[in-house]
């Protein structure tokens, strides 16, 4: 079973083009004398991430009051946490632009994981959790086993969505009678091989089994919850037909009142059309200063 | 009585069910008849809707669900619930999910509908 699992994740980039402005920005972070302007510089030499990062910056993500006209000032506002996500995020989409219609809907299976990333983060926030931006990245990256899936063993994977559409069955456990693992598993491998931060890593590789997950419960939790409402909201595709069942642990660990449910679900509305825009779409013209 | 969502309150509905926040803490009493600086705090502790009487202007008001005719609603409820792997009613957190989706789903469809004559 692990001889499969390296197969399918050897070799796959973490950052492709997006590389190099990463190294930059840490080899700025790094230098103790580094400032805001510093960290400026370095991400308007890339015009891709200067026009996503004040796209992002100036949209009902974060609600702003006043407009963000330069990359300083957004930084400034948005903390570099967020700017480095917001790399991570359109680094791991870039990875997998090559996968065929055929295979999946790209589309919607990103809408999906976006939307999970929003409620994730909408989630944490309201649970007040420390660094709550994090949770848009692991949100965004729960079904990441099953790009690798698409693009590193596409016969297999015609072969799960064949026995899954045969019977009333979860695609989850599709993959495990095919494979001996699922996706969940493939994306906490793979993840590991980039040397993730562990507590990024476990909230993906237990999204479906947060009570699982030792200490990362809580975190874990957050995505399956977010993973949950987008299914029930049918918003996007991630190749899964049914809305998953909910753990009620999980609802419990997280410890949030049912009323707040209906502002989640609005603030996901609200917010996956500039998220979409701004990961998935071209941007455009980078605004330098 | 209807949910009104924060951004619809109006000052001077009568609030008709207890509201409280997460610690149980009452926040405003039934009966009381809403002030901007309710809303306020209502913002603050971060609650999406509360009930409130019906009035006169309540079609923007009313939960879409109760604006659909059955033989609408009643697809509309088979199809979500046919989605859902396990029953809706397994759980309050799940049933409230659902009561929450298919209000959206609702909303959806009058929103398409051609605006009235």
């Amino acid at each position: 079973m692990s001889a499969t699992l390296n197969h399918l994740v050897n070799g796959i980039p973490s950052l492709g083009s997006y590389a190099r402005a990463m190294a930059e920005l840490e080899a700025v972070l790094n230098h103790p004398h580094s400032t805001l302007a510093d960290l400026g510089d370095v991400i308007e030499k890339d015009p891709d991430i200067t026009a996503r990062l004040l796209k992002l910056g100036n949209s009902s993500f974060f609600g702003f009051p006043n407009r963000l006209e330069t990359v300083a000032e957004a930084v400034g506002v948005i903390g570099i946490q967020q700017v480095q996500d917001l790399i991570l995020a359109s680094s791991v989409v870039e990875v997998f632009e090559g996968i065929g219609a055929d295979m999946a809907d790209m589309e919607s299976f990103w809408k999906h994981s976006l939307a999970c990333g929003i409620g994730a983060r909408c989630l944490a926030i309201a649970r007040q959790m420390p660094k709550a931006e994090k949770f848009f990245v692991a949100g965004l990256l729960h079904d990441l086993g099953r790009l690798v899936l698409f693009s590193r063993a596409p016969e297999q994977a015609v072969e799960i969505f064949k026995l899954y559409q045969s019977r009333r069955m979860l695609l989850r456990e599709a993959e495990v009678a095919i494979l001996g693992f699922d996706h969940a598993v493939i994306a906490e491998t793979l993840m590991r091989s980039w040397q993730y931060p562990a507590n990024l890593v476990n909230a993906v590789a237990y999204h479906h089994h947060p009570m699982a997950a030792g200490v990362y419960q809580l975190e874990s939790s957050l995505v399956h919850l977010a993973d949950y409402l987008v299914h029930a909201m049918q918003m996007g595709r991630s190749g899964e037909r049914f809305v998953p069942a909910l753990n009620q642990k999980a609802w419990e660990r997280v410890g949030l009142a049912t009323s707040i449910l209906e502002s989640i679900i609005r603030s996901i509305d609200e917010q996956i059309e500039i998220v979409q825009e701004t990961f998935l779409k071209a941007p455009g013209k980078a605004v330098h200063r | 009585m209807p949910y009104v969502k924060l951004e619809s309150l109006q000052e001077g509905m009568i609030v008709t069910v207890d509201v409280r926040n997460l610690d149980n803490m009452l926040l405003i009493p039934a009966g009381c008849a809403l002030t901007d600086r309710q809303v306020n705090i209502l913002n603050a502790w971060g609650i999406a809707e509360i009930q409130v009487e019906a009035c006169g202007d309540s079609e923007g008001l009313a939960d879409p669900v109760q604006q659909l005719p059955p033989e609408t609603l009643e697809p509309l409820r088979r199809d979500l619930e046919a989605a859902f792997w396990e029953p809706v009613d397994t759980s309050p957190v799940q049933q409230e999910v659902f009561n929450l989706v298919l209000r959206r789903r609702a909303k959806q469809v009058l929103e398409k509908q051609p605006p009235k004559p």
